[in-house]
């Protein structure tokens, strides 16, 4: 009992993901590496690849799964500035690579 | 209540941390490092109505997750020294991203403030929070602060003293991760409580979530406490770990992640937070941003920025660097004049007025330089700098941020390796730090700029700049490509992602920038005065001892007696006095006794130790031109580059050691039969690229270790030296001569 109130208010991650990411069939078609994109713009996040401490290191940027992101600076053949959460994030060809995302709804 | 109450300041990179500390303590702090990494460790002291406080500024962190050394750092800090207080500044006009930090400070229980920093940019930004609510929500005293004008302080640091004197209990904060993970981390606290595994450190909880996320330091830690419950806790970690990314595809700490955010938006969507503009357009720094980093205007800003840096580092520096300079001229003037002749008066005037002197009249460029550097940093442009650079410097095996110790150390001619060395500091990557570390000390720094001057000057005259544009493109090759093949040999490793958080621009406050300036100036200060004036002491000692013969020193006595006796004492009398104009006899004299007193100066050099050093080399040091008074000076370099012209002064006994007086020299070594412009050329490849002077070796010791720092010494110095060997036989083979 007293874990189902604990679990009350904290659903976030789970309706992120299956609204948005994990299903191949919901965003196949758009789902593009960041890398790849080259324009400004709002864009969400479906997938981060990489090793384990990598996510990890993504997730506490707030890079996660299902969260929206601005392409502030697109790439360009080395780095591209994104802004989640209110911070402005570079990343490198190799992070961005591995960073799938889809254009907002 | 104890004498001192122990405060610690923790927050986000970015949020103020700095300001607050530099705010709080101004001048009385203290720089070090955390034992066994180089991890600025800052300290400083104030007192607030009697009460003592002595406040730690820890390392800016998103997590305290061991992801990175400052992670480490501040984790470790926390749970050692437990301070009583800690200070969490958050950033007002970015409350999501902070709190996530603030998050975790509250999982591990600490006693804590929040200081909500920059009201102001929040209140600009059309961002207004319901304090009361907040602190309703998060059970966390708040105090809304400035950092960068002082307002809230007084009433921050009320309240940490309040909170100081209540002397409570840690209360870890439970957050719920959801199903899996929950039901995994009360088996994970049942068996850490029950075999009382770490607990006397770390909360039950944390110690579980930590497993969960695979914290390498805890779990090393624990392996070595208790391995048989470590190993328990591992597979329990291990099974639900499986099983989400088997089913989701994802790690247990993107969930973790995730909860946080989400209990962090439980709260804020609670009215805490109300927007009166469109939470979705882009500030002001972000619309900076889309130029100053846009793929064709932001290197040009950058160039021109940087070329303004330099403009107004050496032109503001010119005087205060002369004013030093009299003031040093004076000095030895002085002691001249009160001290009797003698070794004392020559050790002080040669071995420590000229050695120490030389080098702290650089202090003012440094000065400037670092100011300029400050703004740049305190303004956030940096961050931008490292951004764009990131592209080239990749392609040598360094990191964007490697490019501040670059141009620190002279990339654009002028600067110093010492601070340079200093500033690898920022990079993250042990590996790109090093090979950063090792090639900085090739840069055309401003101890090198007079010898280059002087050479160029010399032989190159007609192309006097382009000359020295070369060198300075050439300095930059040969770095990147030494950098090259560090990383492709003994530095072998994958280049480390750059991510980073861009720091929104800021205006500098002036006070900042003094503290940042002053405390990278003093470490120059310190650092080169102290090793300078024991080797210059040595150097002295090097060239003086052993003295000539009695026998020969009265030859030359002979020889002064037998020209003075040729003349009438009237000539005499007016050659000894230190008149404007002479007669032509009196000049005649005077000169024809400045040619013996050189000759015996030559006579005694090359007597000396190193003068025999110098000779012994001659043979190696002549496939590259060198002759035995050129292989002195170079000897000389080892202890600092600007010894290389006083040193070159004294032994082709010019009498003249000023750099301001090179010219004379210059001519000498244009009538020099041992000096061309292929053996000039060879010089300055060598006096460019090889051993770093004694500081930088010590730095470099002191930042990595003496392995490196003698690594450093000898590979520059045999490269430097096939360099010049190569410029030297094929110029020769060629006739440039």
């Amino acid at each position: 009992m007293k874990l189902k109130k604990f679990h009350k208010h904290c659903s976030y991650f789970t309706e992120n993901l299956k609204k948005h990411c994990m299903r191949d069939h919901h965003c196949d078609e758009e789902v593009v590496p960041l890398s790849r994109q080259s324009k400004c713009g709002r864009f969400k996040v479906c997938k981060i690849h990489g090793d384990r401490k990598h996510c990890a290191r993504m997730a506490s940027l707030g890079l996660l799964p299902g969260e929206e992101m601005e392409i502030i600076c697109p790439e360009n053949g080395s780095l591209c500035v994104v802004k989640v959460r209110g911070g402005s994030i570079t990343l490198d060809n190799d992070t961005s690579d591995k960073i799938f995302i889809t254009a907002t709804e | 209540m104890s004498e001192f109450i122990t405060v610690a300041l923790a927050g986000n990179p970015n949020a103020g941390k700095t300001t607050l500390f530099n705010h709080l303590t101004g001048a009385r702090q203290h720089v070090g490092n955390y034992p066994g990494i180089t991890v600025d460790h800052k300290e400083g002291y104030f007192s607030r109505k009697g009460q003592n406080i002595r406040i730690t500024d820890l390392p800016g962190t998103y997590s305290l997750t061991a992801y990175s050394v400052e992670e480490l750092v501040a984790r470790d800090y926390l749970v050692n020294e437990q301070p009583q207080v800690v200070i969490n500044i958050v950033d007002a006009s970015n409350l999501e991203r902070n709190l996530y930090l603030t998050c975790q400070f509250m999982e591990l229980g600490v006693p804590m403030v929040i200081a909500l920093n920059m009201m102001d940019v929040a209140r600009d930004r059309g961002i207004s929070i319901n304090l009361e609510k907040l602190e309703q929500q998060l059970g966390v005293s708040i105090v809304p602060i400035v950092a960068r004008t002082g307002e809230g302080t007084d009433r921050l640091i009320d309240k940490t003293v309040e909170i100081a004197a209540r002397d409570e209990k840690w209360k870890p904060l439970s957050i719920s991760y959801g199903e899996d993970l929950d039901e995994s981390i009360l088996e994970l606290v049942a068996t850490i409580e029950t075999k009382n595994f770490l607990t006397e450190q770390y909360p039950p909880r944390f110690i579980a979530t930590k497993y969960l996320e695979d914290d390498e330091q805890i779990i090393a830690k624990g392996d070595e406490v208790n391995r048989e419950v470590s190993d328990s806790l591992k597979e329990i970690a291990g099974v639900v770990s499986d099983h989400l990314n088997k089913t989701m595809d994802v790690y247990p700490e993107a969930i973790i992640a995730d909860h946080r955010y989400g209990f962090i938006k439980s709260i804020i969507r609670q009215d805490v937070i109300t927007h009166k503009f469109d939470t979705d357009r882009l500030y002001t720094s972000d619309k900076i941003d889309k130029v100053v980093t846009n793929r064709l205007l932001g290197p040009i800003i950058m160039g021109v920025i940087l070329l303004g840096l330099y403009q107004f580092t050496f032109s503001w520096s010119e005087i205060p660097v002369r004013w030093l300079e009299s003031f040093f001229g004076l000095l030895g003037d002085g002691i001249n004049a009160l001290l009797p002749d003698g070794m004392l008066k020559s050790m002080i005037i040669s071995g420590v007025i000229d050695g120490v002197g030389g080098v702290l009249g650089f202090v003012p460029l440094i000065l400037f330089m670092f100011f300029g550097i400050a703004i740049l940093e305190d303004s956030g442009y940096l961050a931008r700098v490292a951004f764009m650079m990131d592209r080239i410097f990749r392609i040598f095996g360094l990191h964007g941020s490697s490019v501040m110790p670059f141009i620190v150390s002279g990339g654009v001619a002028g600067g110093c390796a010492v601070p340079g060395v200093m500033a690898t500091r920022t990079l993250r990557s042990p590996k790109e730090r090093m090979a950063t570390l090792l090639t900085v000390p090739f840069m055309n720094c401003g101890a090198k700029l007079p010898v280059l001057a002087l050479l160029i000057g010399t032989f190159f005259n007609e192309h006097k700049a382009l000359y020295m544009f070369l060198f300075t493109v050439l300095a930059w090759i040969v770095a990147l490509v030494a950098a090259k093949v560090l990383r492709m040999t003994v530095l072998r490793g994958a280049p480390t992602p750059f991510v980073m958080e861009l720091p929104p621009y800021r205006l500098p406050t002036f006070r900042g920038l003094i503290i940042h300036t002053w405390e990278r100036t003093w470490q120059y200060i310190k650092k080169a005065g102290t090793v300078i004036l024991g080797i210059s002491i040595l150097l002295w000692a090097m060239m003086t001892f052993p003295t000539l013969s009695q026998e020969r020193q009265q030859q030359f006595d002979q020889q002064r007696d037998t020209l003075t006796a040729s003349y009438s004492s009237q000539v005499v009398q007016e050659a000894q006095q230190d008149a404007e104009k002479l007669s032509a006899e009196a000049e005649r004299l005077k000169n024809e006794l400045e040619t013996i007193d050189r000759h015996q100066d030559e006579e005694s050099l090359r007597n000396s130790y190193a003068g025999k050093i110098g000779t012994s080399l001659e043979d190696i040091s002549s496939l590259a031109g060198f002759d035995w008074r050129t292989n002195i000076s170079l000897i000389g370099g080892f202890a600092a580059k600007e010894v290389i012209i006083s040193t070159m002064g004294t032994a082709y006994s010019m009498g003249i050691t000023d750099v301001e007086e090179a010219d004379s020299l210059g001519k000498r070594l244009q009538h020099s039969e041992n000096w061309n412009k292929v053996v000039a050329l060879a010089a300055m490849v060598f006096i460019m690229f090889y051993a770093p002077c004694f500081v930088t070796i010590v730095c470099i010791a002191k930042e990595s270790s003496w392995k490196w720092a003698v690594f450093s010494m000898i590979s520059n110095t045999i490269f430097a030296f096939t360099f010049a060997v190569v410029v030297y036989q094929v110029g020769t083979l060629l006739h440039l001569a």
